[in-house]
């Protein structure tokens, strides 16, 4: 899951970058002002946007008003030190999906901000189960039976964007897009590492395989007796 | 004091006026009457005189007499009160008289016509001097005898009438005059009534409610048109400075929340998962930063609510004298610290020693937040001078200028507003909170003085800041 973080307040940026890549293994980029993260968000593949709404150059609202009027569906958590009802609506009303009022609490944040990547996806339950295997996104583990699987970050990345697209065909482009902050762009050959070290770990010795390649388009997870 | 009452003090008006027209309407009519009547009067009793006088006849006797025959005597012209009458011959001898004697005063009066009194009657008497008594007969050749007759009627009959008169004109007058008033009465009440429609609409603004519509009848009186546009104009004022006092605490709520959102969050972040030494090191020692920055807001906020609230209250404060260079200097040396990280030169150009009666405190802190914006703004290399210069005029000049960017134009009527930031991440990067320049203005702004940002021609910014200075 890749999120964008809109906000001018560098420590604060950095102190929810730090906590969506720690509590939710998500790829995060930083924009400092609403230009820039105007641009970002409509040029790059994001699963949310955090933003902020006193910023330089264009301000949240209007950042909010004409990424929606565009057609994006990005879920959006706006950060706010104003937390009055008729702002709070209007907010709602411009597009945002959620909010936090400053000082928020990380822990909430966070929360509200794995629900709305959830939501985005179609899938209402932070447990994603496929066959007998149990992906838990609040909790961060991955079961498989009554078997615990230990995963790298990188793999439980890869994992969880197949899972939160379960029985879709995601192209390599895709995964990418969503794996990586802009940053990253260089690893997109490790792709297929990440993927057999996941058909390792979860479909070895098992006779219902999850972990499918469609050739020539991507992968897919779902429940399938391979032959 | 009692409250008056305008429409008890506009009816009072017309009723007091009324009846100063009535009584002197009454008056008038009664005066005139009186006049009209009294020669009517006057007319009636020379008449009646006359008549008396042609009852007088010759005997036969020789020398012929006179003879008054009052079985042809006139009715009285006053059932009660008799007329009285006396006819003298010229010697003074009687002729002949009424039944009632005429008083003598009425006899000897000189006057064609007299009042008197007779026992509390008012009479009026008419006097026939010396009329020649004259026969049917005109061949009638016997000496010519004359007489003098003096009549005199009751006035009474006619001042009943007077009085009468008064009593009817006045009655009515009065009559007329209550029902006036009430009408009058009902009327001013019904007039003023936009008057209270404009008092209920102006009752029902408040923090909540700003919107004054005055009532479609107050805006076409012609008397409440300067009371509605003076309270048009109060409400404006008063939402200004209330959208203002507003727009303040919404913004330092902004800046202290964001302030408190990120030491908590850099606490939480910390907290999210054990981590080596080094790292908490390194985020304890972010989180004080954070916490001498939220420091320096409150600071900053208190100093100018402070400044403000002595400003407010007609600024108390009394201050000695002191030397204007001196101050610049310890700001500049206050400042040389940060001047130095970021490569700029100061510079202080003095013409004069200035003597002014402030705060010194207060002067150096003027300096220290006009230096800090100008450094912070100034390219690595430049140069940032003050510049101090007396004027006649106004008393001395102080003017701080950067080689910076600049202040976009459009924002130039705004820097010296609280929380206003040109480039908030910018400001922000440096550490402004937009606090700076309103912190000067108000200082300066007490001390009686002005200040002013100007783009110099070319490149950079111009602080100017007048001040009165005292004699030196």
């Amino acid at each position: 899951m890749r999120v964008l973080v809109v906000e001018d307040e560098g420590r604060l940026a950095a102190n929810v970058a730090r906590a969506l890549r720690e509590g939710a293994g998500y790829a995060v980029d930083v924009a400092e002002d609403g230009q820039e993260g105007f641009y970002l968000a409509t040029s790059g593949e994001y699963d949310l946007l955090v933003l902020d709404l006193m910023l330089p150059k264009l301000d949240g609202e209007a950042l909010l008003t004409r990424y929606r009027a565009k057609g994006y569906q990005t879920p959006v958590l706006v950060l706010t030190a104003r937390d009055e009802k008729e702002w709070v609506v209007r907010l709602l009303n411009a597009g945002a999906d959620d909010y936090v009022a400053k000082p928020f609490d990380l822990g909430e944040f966070l929360a509200r901000a794995k629900a709305l990547v959830r939501r985005g996806k179609g899938q209402r339950s932070p447990i994603i189960a496929v066959a007998d295997l149990r992906f838990d996104s609040s909790a961060r583990t991955v079961q498989r039976g009554q078997e615990n699987i230990a995963l790298t970050p990188m793999e439980y990345r890869v994992l969880e964007y197949l899972a939160h697209r379960r029985s879709a065909v995601v192209s390599k482009t895709e995964l990418l897009e969503h794996l990586y902050d802009y940053n990253w762009e260089k690893f997109s050959n490790v792709i297929e590492v990440y993927i057999s070290g996941l058909r390792r770990k979860l479909d070895d010795g098992h006779a219902v395989k999850l972990i499918h390649t469609v050739r020539g388009h991507g992968y897919v997870l779902r429940a399938e007796r391979e032959t | 004091m009692k409250p008056v009452s305008l429409s008890s003090r506009i009816i009072g008006t017309v009723v007091v006026c009324q009846l100063v027209l009535t009584a002197a309407l009454t008056a008038a009519s009664v005066l005139y009457t009186r006049a009209e009547l009294r020669r009517a009067f006057d007319a009636a009793l020379a008449g009646r005189a006359a008549s008396t006088l042609a009852l007088v006849r010759y005997t036969e006797s020789i020398p012929p007499d006179l003879l008054f025959d009052t079985s042809l005597l006139p009715p009285s012209s006053d059932a009660v009160q008799k007329d009285l009458f006396e006819i003298r011959k010229a010697n003074g001898q009687l002729v002949a008289r009424s039944e009632g004697a005429l008083p003598r005063e009425a006899q000897t009066a000189s006057a064609e016509y007299r009042d008197f009194n007779l026992s509390g009657v008012p009479y009026r008497a008419v006097a026939l001097r010396d009329v020649l008594v004259l026969d049917d007969e005109d061949d009638f050749l016997g000496p010519r005898l004359r007489v003098t007759v003096v009549y005199a009627s009751s006035l009474s009959d006619m001042r009943r009438h007077l009085a009468e008169l008064g009593f009817y004109v006045g009655g009515t007058s009065l009559l007329l005059l209550t029902l006036a008033s009430t009408v009058a009465a009902w009327g001013v009440r019904r007039r003023l009534a936009p008057l209270r429609e404009l008092a209920q609409s102006a009752s029902a603004i408040s923090a909540s409610n700003w919107n004054f519509r005055p009532p479609a009848d107050a805006v076409m009186v012609s008397e409440l048109a300067p009371l509605t546009a003076a309270i048009e104009t109060v409400l404006g004022r008063l939402h200004d400075a209330f959208q203002q006092q507003r727009d303040f605490t919404s913004d330092a709520a902004h800046e202290l929340k964001t302030s408190v959102a990120i030491v908590k969050s850099s606490l939480q972040s910390l907290l999210q998962r054990p981590r080596p030494v080094e790292e908490y090191r390194a985020g304890l020692e972010g989180m004080l930063e954070d916490c001498g920055r939220l420091e320096d807001l409150l600071a900053r906020m208190l100093r100018l609510a402070r400044i403000e609230q002595v400003a407010e209250n007609g600024g108390t404060r009394s201050f000695g004298t002191t030397e204007l260079t001196s101050t610049c200097e310890a700001a500049i040396s206050r400042m040389q610290t940060l001047a130095r990280q970021r490569n700029v030169h100061l510079e202080l150009v003095s013409g004069a020693t200035v003597h002014l009666r402030a705060d010194p405190e207060d002067l150096e802190l003027i300096w220290v937040n006009l230096l800090e914006n100008a450094v912070q703004y100034s390219p690595a290399g430049s140069q940032v001078t003050v510049r101090i210069d007396r004027d006649a005029a106004i008393g001395v000049r102080v003017s701080v200028e950067d080689s910076g960017p600049g202040i976009p134009p459009e924002e130039l009527p705004y820097v010296f507003e609280r929380f206003h930031r040109g480039d908030p991440s910018r400001a922000r990067s440096t550490g402004g909170f937009g606090l700076g320049l309103a912190i000067c203005k108000a200082l300066v702004t007490a001390l009686g003085g002005r200040i002013e940002a100007a783009n110099r021609p070319g490149t950079g910014t111009q602080v100017c800041v007048q001040l009165p200075a005292s004699a030196s």
